[in-house]
């Protein structure tokens, strides 16, 4: 028990540094980043559209020099294999269509909805660790809140599968790269969807070994 | 459950209440009492034995088949 309790608090301590680093690192790079556009719409009277997250696919094979390295001014070429893209036009002179507009709405929600998803499942997560720290293991709510995590994370991956597709849309009608093209091919959030799917099979497993427990409770 | 336990029976015919059993038979009392209410699952020969030894019957005495 003692091994069990050392690994729930690595597993807790891993998380949230994990959480830290892609979450809270991400989201001040991004408040960063926006305050930049920000600043820029405002100074030369902009208007501006944000696509973030975007997997960019080379139109040819051809390597282009595209970028310097600073320590020996050698020319070296840089792929981008994902990139956030923002477009600026004058202000007033794009009048969005109702359908931009529903669609912009739908990636509002759909974003808060991941949001919510994602706490949700923190909060549970971190409840779970708490208990197994209390030795709380065979237990029923403990099979409640894994089950939790699990069909979040499938709502996550879902959730995250639709608003990358709908913003791969919405980048793909209003852009077109010389050499590169915005791509379908990696919206799917499989990531998500292979750990839900193990944290609920590892649950039923859980499941097993309780309706076990309690069996072997019953044996006087 | 086919399968009746009659502790209760036993016990009173010995005149032992269920706290001096588990004292004997170092078994818990609310164990006992989920043996004696027909609610467990299974008995261990060990704890069969010694319930037996302390109450001085056959398990025949303590477990019973009912149709």
């Amino acid at each position: 028990m003692k091994r069990f309790k050392i690994l729930c608090t690595l597993l807790l301590v891993s998380f949230l540094v994990a959480v830290f680093q892609d979450t809270v690192m991400s989201f001040v790079e991004g408040f960063h980043m926006g305050y930049g556009i920000a600043s820029f719409e405002i100074d030369n009277d902009l208007e501006s559209e944000h696509f973030t997250s975007l997997k960019l696919t080379p139109k040819t094979d051809a390597i282009a020099l595209n970028e310097d390295n600073v320590k020996d001014g050698a020319p070296l070429s840089l792929i981008p294999s994902e990139a956030s893209l923002v477009t600026f036009h004058m202000k007033d002179t794009h009048e969005k269509t109702t359908g931009e507009v529903l669609i912009s709405i739908i990636s509002g929600l759909l974003n808060l909805g991941i949001l919510i998803c994602f706490f949700y499942v923190l909060v549970v997560f971190i409840k779970i660790i708490l208990s197994f720290r209390r030795s709380e293991v065979f237990e029923e709510v403990t099979i409640k809140r894994i089950n939790i995590i699990g069909i979040g994370f499938l709502v996550l991956g879902a959730m995250s599968t639709v608003w990358q597709g709908l913003t791969v849309y919405m980048a793909r009608q209003a852009i077109e790269l010389a050499d590169y093209t915005i791509s379908y091919s990696k919206i799917i959030d499989w990531d998500d969807f292979v750990m839900g799917l193990v944290i609920l099979l590892m649950n039923e497993i859980l499941r097993i070994a309780t309706g076990y427990k309690k069996e072997q409770d019953l044996i006087i | 459950m086919s399968i009746i336990v009659n502790l209760d029976v036993m016990m009173a015919k010995r005149k032992m209440s269920l706290n001096e059993l588990s004292e004997k038979v170092d078994v818990t009392p609310a164990n006992l009492s989920i043996l004696k209410t027909g609610k467990a699952k299974a008995i261990r020969f060990s704890t069969l034995e010694a319930i037996c030894e302390v109450l001085e019957c056959q398990p025949g005495d303590i477990l019973e088949f009912e149709k």
